[in-house]
This record gives structure tokens, C-alpha cells and sequence, in this order.
């Protein structure tokens, strides 16, 4: 595995951390994070979350990474935790 | 619900044109609908130029309004906690309904939940989503699912259509409260908290109790101050005994007291009235009227209960939502009681009879 490899999959895995905390810490989840899998849907049968939740998960990933996320762009990363990272990390780059 | 007509419906919001009303949005949205039936024109729903997937097919978009005679319109409003509420307008004549016997109504069971014993939602309403419950939701969860259980009543399948909720409170949860303004002041005005933002709203406890406990009948919060939890009760009788769309209520009240504020403890009181013949103090009579007019809602109810003068014990609501309701607990049932309650907006009396075991 080469360096640049290594560095984008400690990024990952650090904005999924950062992710999971703020759904225990703002959205009250009752989960282990380790239970928080990033390919899980967010909505419906997933981690159960509705609408409400995902406006605050919005605001809260908004405030923590300093970045607005556009309408389309939001409904494309919210589906799962993964995808919401994908977009992070697109934002950041 | 419409089957085959659900196609040439027309179908209509205001919101995108006058925004949130928030507490007089029903109001305004069938003042919309009373003007679009004398007018025979559906307005349009401004600012949406393209349906969403799966909207209705009659969706009247952006542009002139079409001329359309309507004869019957259905004005419909759904909020947050489950408040949902559907008034039906006609331009036709309506026969007036035959009046009707009254129903007979119990006080099946009640019960109380106060922050000084443990609550036990666990075992009392293992459905209970945990997540963002506040004080005041607690408690009435708590109090309304000891209440069910009282009473032995069993909240399941079609039942559940026909179980519901009258709750009287004072505020929202101060507990809440705070936590939305934590949330402004962290984060902005532009990032409050949503799920905070829900809770600002006098009956989100009882859409946390109604989901927990399965309840998806009646239901609706009221506040005229203290004894507000008094006009719950006489609310729930008074739609039991006149109405057939529901067999159960549970209706009480609920206050949230500020620790930090040193108030005391927090606590709900919460009734099972029943439609029928069942176990139970009978409610014999109930009343309302305007402020201050105390007296002569307890002259009524205790008119329509047919109870002489000095032969019910008179309990006077005292501060808070579930004032006066505590007297339930301490009633021996040997009597009659009528709990009466006077506030600044409104007045209330309820009488119930002896239990039949006092013969």
C-alpha cells in the first residue's frame, strides 16, 4: 500500500469517526458507533432516521466540517454514512 | 381513500404563497379553502412548477388559478407530534344531524407519575423511541401507559384507531426549551436545532406518548393555564359521550417543573374514560364556560348529573395543569365529586358519580 493509499483511507476513517459521534452526540442514536455502519441507509429501515433528523444532521456536519453542502448535493450525500464522507472529502479536496 | 375519483381531484397548498402561520395555519388554510368554494377557483400552489415523484395527479401547479366549481372541499393540516386535523366545507345544504343519546362514559382507572419514584418506561412502554424524550414526555408516557394498564384496557390492532390522547399543559418543556436555545446560541439562528424546533410546540409530548403507546385516535392539547389538565377530562367526556369515533381516552394533564429554577418535581395525571358500561366511576356531568363563570359550570354539571346540592364533595383545581386532578387519588368514592376549575381564559367542572361497589 503506498503512502498516498494509506493517508485517504486515515481520512476516511477519521470523518467516519467524526460522523458517528455527532449522530450519538446530536441525533441521540441508541447505538454502539461500532453498530454505525457506513453502508447502512440513513433513512427508512436503516438507522431509522426522518426528516427532522436529516436537516439536523445537515446543520450539525454543516458547523463540525465548516462546509454547505447545496440541496442536490445534500440529497445525494445523505443516503448513507458513506456516501456522506465521499462528499466531505470531495468538499475538502 | 377517494379510489377512482383520487384522479380529478384537485389538490392545493397555500403554504408556498403565505409561508407557516405556525399556531393559525389551519385557520388561514381553510379561510383559502372558504374563498376558493365562494369564488369557484383552486388556487394555485405558487413556486411549485413541477410535481414531485408519487404527488397527487390533480396537483394544481404554479400559473392561473383554473376555474373550477367546487361543491365539496376537504381542508387538511398535518404538524409536528402527529397533530393532524381534516375539516370538511360544502356549498350544498346539510341536513341537521338528529340529535342523539348521549353516551354513557367511565372514569375506567387513572393514574400519576411524579419525578420522585422511578418511572419504569422500559417495562411500561418498551416501544418508547428514546431518543430526545424530555421531562414532560416522560412523565405522561409514564402516566398514560400505568392508566391503560389500570384499567386493564389493551391497546391493540383496530383498537388503536379508536384509543386517544387529551392533554393539558402550561409551556413546552423547559428542558427543551433550553436545548433550543443552547442550539441558536452554538451554532446560529440559520442552524438551530430541528429536532429541538419540534419540541417547541405544546403538544409534543403527546405525539411522543400517542407513538409509544400505539394510540392513533383522537387527539389534541389544550392549555387555559392552571387546571388546564381538568379541561382535558372535560374535553375527553364531553367528545366520548357525543361522539362515535372513539372508545377510549385518556385525557390529564402534565407539568414540567425547572429543577434548575428549584419548582418542585414534575409530574402528570392522566384518566382512562371509557364509552360504555364499564367498572369505574360513572361521569355524570361536565360543563364549560367563559372565565371566571366557575360557578355556573359546576351549577351545570351538577344540573345535567342530577346531583343535589351538597351531596358531591367539591374539589377546586388548584396551580398548575394537573391542579385539582390530584384529588382523584385521595377520593374514597363513598361521594360524588365535582372537580371545578376557574381560569383567566376559561372555565370547567366535571362530576362523577359513586362507584357502584358504594351501591
Amino acid at each position: 500500500m503506498d503512502d498516498a493509499l494509506r493517508t485517504v483511507i486515515a481520512q476516511r476513517e477519521h470523518t467516519l469517526d467524526r460522523l458517528r459521534e455527532l449522530l450519538l452526540a446530536r441525533l441521540s442514536l441508541q447505538r454502539s458507533p461500532a453498530e454505525i455502519d457506513p453502508d447502512t441507509p440513513l433513512f427508512g429501515l436503516g438507522l431509522g432516521l426522518d426528516s427532522i433528523d436529516a436537516i439536523e444532521l445537515l446543520v450539525c456536519v454543516e458547523a463540525e466540517f465548516g462546509v454547505t453542502l447545496e440541496s442536490a448535493q445534500a440529497m445525494r450525500a445523505m443516503r448513507t454514512l458513506g456516501t456522506l464522507v465521499d462528499a466531505l472529502l470531495e468538499k475538502a479536496a | 381513500m377517494f379510489g377512482a375519483h383520487a384522479p380529478s381531484l384537485r389538490v392545493s397548498g397555500s403554504k408556498g404563497m403565505l409561508g407557516h402561520a405556525q399556531g393559525a395555519a389551519g385557520v388561514l388554510e381553510l379561510l383559502v379553502t372558504l374563498a376558493a368554494l365562494s369564488a369557484g377557483k383552486v388556487p394555485p400552489t405558487v413556486r411549485t412548477a413541477s410535481p414531485r415523484p408519487r404527488a397527487p395527479t390533480g396537483l394544481v401547479l404554479d400559473g392561473a388559478p383554473p376555474l373550477h366549481a367546487v361543491d365539496h372541499a376537504v381542508c387538511t393540516n398535518s404538524a409536528f407530534a402527529g397533530a393532524n386535523a381534516a375539516v370538511v366545507v360544502t356549498t350544498r345544504p346539510v341536513p341537521p344531524r338528529p340529535s342523539r343519546e348521549r353516551h354513557p362514559v367511565h372514569l375506567r382507572a387513572w393514574a400519576t407519575a411524579f419525578s420522585d419514584e422511578p418511572l419504569d418506561l422500559a417495562d411500561l412502554a418498551p416501544d418508547l423511541d428514546p431518543r430526545g424524550l424530555d421531562p414532560m414526555s416522560r412523565h405522561l408516557t409514564a402516566a398514560a401507559a400505568r392508566a391503560l394498564r389500570a384499567g386493564d384496557l389493551a391497546v391493540r390492532g383496530a383498537a388503536r384507531d379508536r384509543t386517544g390522547l387529551f392533554v393539558g399543559t402550561l409551556r413546552v418543556s423547559p428542558e427543551s426549551a433550553r436545548a433550543f436555545r443552547a442550539s441558536i446560541e452554538e451554532r446560529g439562528l440559520t442552524r438551530l436545532s430541528p429536532t429541538a424546533f419540534t419540541r417547541m410546540v405544546l403538544n409534543a409530548p403527546a405525539g411522543v406518548c400517542t407513538r409509544a403507546l400505539g394510540l392513533r385516535g383522537p387527539t389534541t392539547t389544550v392549555t387555559i393555564g392552571d387546571g388546564s389538565g381538568l379541561l382535558s377530562l372535560v374535553l375527553a367526556a364531553r367528545w366520548l359521550s357525543h361522539r362515535d369515533d372513539a372508545d377510549v381516552l385518556l385525557a390529564g394533564g402534565v407539568d414540567e417543573r425547572d429543577a434548575d429554577e428549584g419548582e418542585g418535581r414534575t409530574g402528570a395525571v392522566v384518566g382512562a374514560l371509557v364509552r360504555g358500561e364499564c367498572a369505574g366511576p360513572p361521569v355524570l356531568g361536565f360543563a364549560i364556560r367563559g372565565p371566571g363563570r366557575a360557578a355556573e359550570a359546576a351549577e351545570a354539571a351538577r344540573v345535567m348529573a342530577g346531583v343535589d346540592r351538597d351531596e358531591a364533595l367539591v374539589a377546586k383545581a388548584g396551580r398548575r395543569a394537573i391542579g385539582g386532578l390530584e384529588a382523584l387519588v385521595v377520593w374514597d368514592r363513598s361521594r360524588p365529586l365535582l372537580l371545578v376549575e376557574s381560569s383567566r381564559s376559561a372555565s370547567c367542572a366535571l362530576l362523577l358519580g359513586r362507584s357502584p361497589e358504594h351501591g
